[in-house]
């Protein structure tokens, strides 16, 4: 338990020290690329606290989980179907790996000129890049169905949605949980690069504008702040896949032990 | 005494022309009402395989399985089976009285008949306490115990096992015998039972179907009229329990042919070594 103890009070203390070492290091900073870091801070409360946070923050943010939460529920019942139904999954599998192979920026045109410059385009986006990894990750998850649970499932009659939601689903989790996080990261890269290539706000378009007018501080409170986005969203990430996969964690430790 | 179950001319084959595999070949035998029926075979000879034909799980090539006179093509509402991989074949995403629960929800029972047959089956096999904890937080014999609880609940006429202790240590084992012994009693089902334990099958059966190596068939079918209620020293301790025993290992280990003419109570040459 020292031990763990240990580890934790390292792992606040080195964040620590190193943004102690940046600020001490950039105080007094003359350079334009590398402001110090108490003028960062300065803008960043100035922006993201005082002024910009519903005008460039929530619709950011809107975009993202909107996109988002679309690619995990379209995913998962995609997944589902592709998962149960082997010719589902045959006619459909070069069209899926197709499509997940398009890098996210190469879609950019075709989004806009499809859904113009609005919050549509980003959406779409942002739900498309997102999409696959779920989708793919259901599938083999749903395919991958342990034979013995599913022989139980089938002795007892257990069908329709209750076997759907209380075995299918539950038994395919941590393969969906995986593909979940993969997919949050590229949803926010894809959220900052739409918003950099065609948009009238959000964090992504700001920090490129910062930077185009040379308020280099305010460019690094934007990438600060992506950043802080970043490191958040994924431990509520894993906050919440620790409590649903409980049951996963404890019985693959318990199967290592025996 | 009545049939429950009838399998005639069953018949598995996996692939086709070279390639063929038989695994089964004409199985034939009944289980009666209230019996309890051992299925031993030397090791491969594909008694898992015939207990799938028999649940519906699997579909035979030829020959058919009848449960009252009625074929199973799928798994009927009237059978359970209890698998030799306790911790695959419980949902660990559920708590062991959920476990018990879902078969009894998707039959359509109202929850307090749920309830009361969910207690009464843990009850039966001594886990009513652990009812909130999840499977991964027993020892392997409690959760051999809640997968026998979950398959009482149901209330099958006939109870398949499938060598539900072949992982579980031999004192576990002996325990969960008797409780097999025990909860058949109390509920009153009748129990087709397979493993490649021979002294389990002897200890446990009323009759025991010998199977051939693959293709597998029925050798034989050997009556066990060891007194009831059995116990794992008295029972044991009788004479007639070893040369039954010895008589269905000869069974088992001699191959295909038929020990002609000879009986339980005779003697006979032991071979060493297999076929």
């Amino acid at each position: 338990m020292t031990r763990r103890r240990w580890l934790v009070a390292l792992e606040i203390a080195v964040p620590v020290a190193l943004v102690a070492a940046w600020w001490m290091s950039s105080s007094g900073s003359s350079s334009i690329y590398f402001p110090s870091l108490h003028q960062i801070m300065d803008r960043f409360w100035a922006n993201w606290v005082e002024t910009r946070f519903a005008s460039d923050v929530l619709p950011s943010l809107k975009r993202l989980l909107i996109g988002y939460i679309v690619a995990c529920v379209v995913g998962v019942g995609g997944g589902l179907v592709l998962g149960l139904s082997r010719i589902a999954r045959r006619l459909t599998e070069p069209l899926v790996h197709f499509f997940r192979s398009i890098p996210s920026a190469a879609l950019l045109p075709f989004a806009i000129l499809l859904f113009g410059l609005g919050d549509a385009m980003k959406v779409f986006i942002i739900g498309f890049v997102s999409l696959w990894p779920i989708l793919l990750n259901t599938t083999s998850g749903v395919d991958d169905t342990d034979e013995v649970v599913v022989q139980t499932t089938d002795v007892y009659r257990i069908k329709g949605p209750r076997r759907l939601f209380m075995v299918v689903l539950p038994a395919a989790s941590p393969h969906i949980i995986a593909g979940m996080r993969t997919s949050l990261s590229l949803a926010i890269i894809v959220m900052i690069i739409s918003e950099m290539v065609g948009s009238t706000n959000g964090i992504g378009y700001f920090t490129l504008q910062a930077q185009r007018g040379f308020a280099v501080a305010d460019m690094w409170s934007g990438i600060v702040l992506l950043g802080l986005l970043g490191y958040i969203f994924n431990l509520a990430f894993t906050f919440t896949e620790r409590r649903i996969l409980r049951w996963y964690h404890a019985s693959r430790a318990g199967a290592a032990a025996t | 005494m009545t049939q429950i179950l009838t399998v005639s001319a069953l018949g598995k084959t996996y692939g086709r022309d070279q390639n063929a595999h038989v695994a089964l070949a004409d199985i034939e035998f009944e289980v009666r009402r209230g019996e309890f029926v051992s299925v031993v075979g030397p090791s491969g000879c594909g008694k898992t395989t015939l207990l799938k034909c028999i649940s519906g799980l699997l579909k035979p090539s030829s020959g058919r399985v009848e449960l009252h006179g009625q074929p199973v093509l799928e798994p009927p509402t009237g059978m359970a089976l209890v698998f030799q991989d306790y911790n695959r074949s419980l949902y660990p995403w559920l708590t062991v009285e959920k476990n018990v629960a879902l078969p009894l929800e998707a039959r359509g029972l109202d929850s307090r008949t749920r309830r009361q047959r969910v207690h009464e089956a843990l009850d039966a096999v001594g886990l009513e306490h652990t009812k909130r904890r999840r499977p991964y937080q027993l020892s392997g014999g409690m959760q051999q115990r809640v997968a026998i609880a979950r398959a009482l609940a149901y209330r099958p006429e006939i109870l398949l096992m499938d060598e539900p202790f072949a992982s579980i240590d031999a004192q576990t084992r002996a325990e969960l015998e008797d409780l097999t012994l025990r909860t058949r009693d109390q509920f009153g089902i009748t129990v087709l039972f397979v493993t490649h334990d021979i002294d389990e099958a002897v200890y446990l059966a009323d009759r025991i179907v010998v199977l051939t190596p693959p293709p597998a068939g029925v050798k034989e079918i050997v009556t066990c009229d060891l007194p009831r209620p059995r116990d794992q020293i008295q029972t044991k301790e009788l004479a007639q329990f070893a040369s039954l025993r010895g008589y269905v290992y000869r069974a088992v280990t001699k191959s295909r042919e038929t020990p002609e003419g000879s009986g339980p109570s005779e003697q006979l040459h032991v071979e060493a070594g297999v076929e």
